[in-house]
């Protein structure tokens, strides 16, 4: 009985402790609900692959997309046709299309004379998910602008009378050929493209906990009080806490990229130093999040709570888990304000491309290194100057 | 006004402004009363002693000084600044050490001290030297490379203490430096603070300890917020009882009346019969013409002397003058407060 009293006793305590502090709780609970709230609703599935189709001026091909449908609602769009190659290309480089399919120049001449015709499927990506989604659907395509080809010159043998010329057996029971190839420098495996997303999550999650932590360890061990009367500005302050987290969380980030090239085999076609520049921007924009978020709470509790909802929506919105197209716009534009966003888009690109293939990212992430900077300055020269 | 008339004659000792003053300051937190109405000022060089029980409102006073509080009425200064807008050069020659822990227990005993030192600017081979000056002079030198949260609480107070004298303030403010340390360790930290003093620094110390202000020069006693008393520690028995307290005892019975009457007596009490208490201008000068006013009244005097309340006496005293108010005539309350006591 005196045990059960004393279990009761810790439960009514540990119930008054929770039940007493609003806003840890609110935190707690309101802040996975909104998470999942945000993800259900934003969440629209994986998006139709964007199709582009190259067809030459003078092939005779139709030139109106629709003509090529392959009645694949929901998994397959024809976006449209392009007279070149070059220009289909140009789409792809841009993000305007996922997949291009090209009848060559003189498909009908190139039966006429015998010769298989090639059909080229090209598309852009280094993520292996998206790569086998494409390539699954290269193989349809390639067979409705064969089936065009073909369409076009039976018409026209049928028009020319007198035709004696025996097809050769081969051509006709394949007269076209799809040649399918990924742009993209590498193929890499799954390892390697995750790998990468998770390097700039665990980046960010490091510099963002000892930012948040170093300000409110200040707080509650009250050197705040001795700092106001220190003759210590808040810049030396912060200046001094980013130059030891950007080492230390720079240190640990140059251990986990050797780990990663070295044991995983993750490539890293791009230089040293665009690899640095990035690791750089991401660590003071982490670092500079952790700041803000200790300076905007007031307890541990309350910015461990934040550092771990953080951690949940880079992981959910992040494009680490899902691929960004599968949210509506307005999160994908919402979600482009984590660091994670851009350093795992900008991460996949100099590992596996060699080459940032939307540079403007450099400038967000640095734009928010800078902002988060700013905004600490602000937020910590508040702080000392506040009195009661 | 709160009793602070000796605040003039403080101020005129000394030649330069005063090192910090607080004129008629009141502060509340969220309407609660914490200060009210006090005034006194800290003579440069001076040792001063803010003492009063645990919420008497020392803290918020020494932190009105600092600019960690901004006082709800009157004006603060400190170093002949506002504490809100101390400039850079100013906020170096000032010493803090708070009432609780503060410093960093990951860093060990030197490197705490270190990172005071370089808060304060000194460059690395001063550093290096006051940092083992300052060690050595709390007794702590031994335990430099140990972790702060592995030393005692007394050591940990010294390590503050270290700190808050690493770069050699000229004005040492110190919230309850002694509090929860043993006797011994008191009485060093007040030896270092007294060294200090000599040293040419100023000194503001809060303490609970009433007892504690026979080592200040000046000392301000606090309850409720309220300045009790504010003076050097022989003038506050003064102010207490109203003067010097000579205590005389006789044999048989007899009025004392006479006593009443000599020169430089201010006030008589009998306390039972045959013993009264004589409240004097001196006691010195007082005593022997009681003992001839008791011999001509042919009394037989079994003893007669100064009697010299100790600062808690004093301070129950003045607390006791203070609940009743100005009204109950300064001295005549606290002495009958004493003798029921």
């Amino acid at each position: 009985m005196r045990g059960l009293t004393r279990a009761f006793a810790v439960v009514g305590k540990e119930m008054l402790v929770v039940l007493r502090r609003p806003s840890a709780l609110a935190t707690l609970v309101l802040g996975p609900v909104v998470i999942l709230a945000v993800f259900g609703l934003s969440y629209i599935g994986q998006p139709p692959v964007r199709a582009l189709l190259v067809v030459p001026a003078n092939s005779g091909l139709p030139t109106d997309g629709r003509a090529y449908d392959l009645n694949q609602q929901g998994v397959l769009q024809i976006v449209g046709t392009r007279p070149t190659l070059a220009s289909a290309r140009q789409a792809l480089a841009s993000h305007t299309a996922d997949i291009v399919v090209a009848a060559p120049d003189n498909a009908v001449q190139q039966l006429r004379s015998g010769k298989q015709v090639v059909i080229q499927v090209e598309y852009d990506t280094v993520n292996p998910y998206q790569s086998a989604v494409i390539s699954r659907l290269a193989e349809p395509l390639a067979a409705s602008v064969n089936e065009k080809i073909v369409a076009q010159i039976v018409a026209q043998t049928n028009g020319q009378s007198g035709a004696s010329r025996t097809p050769d057996p081969n051509l006709v029971a394949a007269p076209t050929r799809a040649e399918t190839r990924d742009l993209a420098p590498t193929e890499p495996k799954l390892i390697a493209f995750y790998g990468v997303a998770v390097l700039a999550l665990i980046v960010q999650h490091l510099g963002l906990t000892l930012g948040a932590l170093s300000m409110n360890a200040d707080r509650r061990q009250g050197m705040l009080a001795l700092l106001r009367v220190a003759p210590v500005g808040a810049l030396e302050l912060l200046t001094g806490k980013y130059v030891a987290f950007v080492v230390l969380t720079g240190a640990i980030t140059s251990a986990l990229v050797v780990l990663m090239t070295q044991a995983m085999q993750v490539p890293m076609l791009a230089s040293i130093s665009s690899v640095m520049s990035l690791l750089l921007l991401l660590i003071l924009a982490s670092v500079g999040l952790g700041l803000v978020l200790s300076l905007v709470t007031r307890s541990e509790s309350q910015v461990i709570q934040l550092a771990l909802l953080a951690l949940l929506a880079s992981v959910f919105f992040g494009g680490l888990a899902i691929d960004l197209s599968q949210f509506s716009p307005p999160l994908q534009v919402a979600s482009q304000f984590l660091p994670v966003t851009e350093a795992t888009r900008l991460g996949q690109d100099l590992f596996l491309r060699g080459a940032a293939t939307e540079p403007w990212r450099f400038a967000a992430l640095a734009a928010m290194a800078i902002g988060l900077t700013l905004v600490a300055l602000l937020l910590l020269r508040r702080e000392l100057m506040h009195r009661q | 006004m709160t009793r602070a008339e000796h605040l003039p004659v403080e101020t005129r000792k000394a030649d330069a402004p005063p090192a910090a003053r607080m004129d008629r300051v009141t502060k509340d937190f969220n309407g609660v009363r914490a200060l009210a109405d006090v005034t006194f000022a800290v003579r440069r060089g001076a040792l001063v002693g803010v003492i009063g029980p645990s919420g008497a409102g020392k803290t918020t006073a020494i932190s009105l000084f600092t600019g960690n509080l901004v006082p709800t009425k009157g004006t603060v200064q400190t170093l002949g600044e506002e504490p809100l807008r101390l400039r850079r050069r100013t906020r170096e020659r000032i010493g803090l050490m708070p009432q609780q822990f503060t410093l960093y227990p990951e860093l060990t005993t030197a490197e705490n001290v270190d990172f005071f030192a370089s808060l304060f600017g000194m460059l690395a081979g001063r550093r290096r030297r006051r940092t083992r000056e300052t060690l050595q002079l709390v007794d702590l030198w031994e335990a430099r490379d140990r972790r702060a949260a592995k030393l005692s609480g007394g050591m940990q107070r010294r390590l503050q203490l270290a700190c808050a004298l690493v770069h050699q303030p000229e004005l040492l403010i110190l919230d309850e430096p002694t509090a929860g340390i043993d006797p011994l360790l008191r009485r060093s930290v007040w030896q270092e603070l007294i060294r200090q003093r000599e040293q040419g620094h100023t000194v503001v110390v809060t303490t609970q300890y009433v007892v504690d202000a026979e080592h200040c020069d000046l000392v301000a006693l606090i309850a409720n917020g309220r300045l009790l008393a504010f003076g050097p520690p022989g003038e506050l028995r003064h102010m207490a009882l109203g003067g010097d307290l000579v205590q005389v005892e006789i044999e048989g019975s007899w009025d004392g009346l006479d006593l009443e009457k000599l020169p430089g007596v201010r006030q008589l009490h009998r306390i039972v019969p045959g013993r009264f208490w004589v409240i004097a201008d001196n006691a010195g000068q007082v005593t022997p013409e009681v003992v001839a006013a008791v011999s001509a009244a042919g009394v037989e005097m079994i003893s007669v002397r100064e009697y010299r309340p100790s600062f808690d006496e004093i301070f129950a005293a003045l607390v006791h003058r203070d609940r009743d108010g100005d009204a109950a005539s300064g001295a005549v309350a606290p002495a009958a407060f004493l003798m029921r006591s």
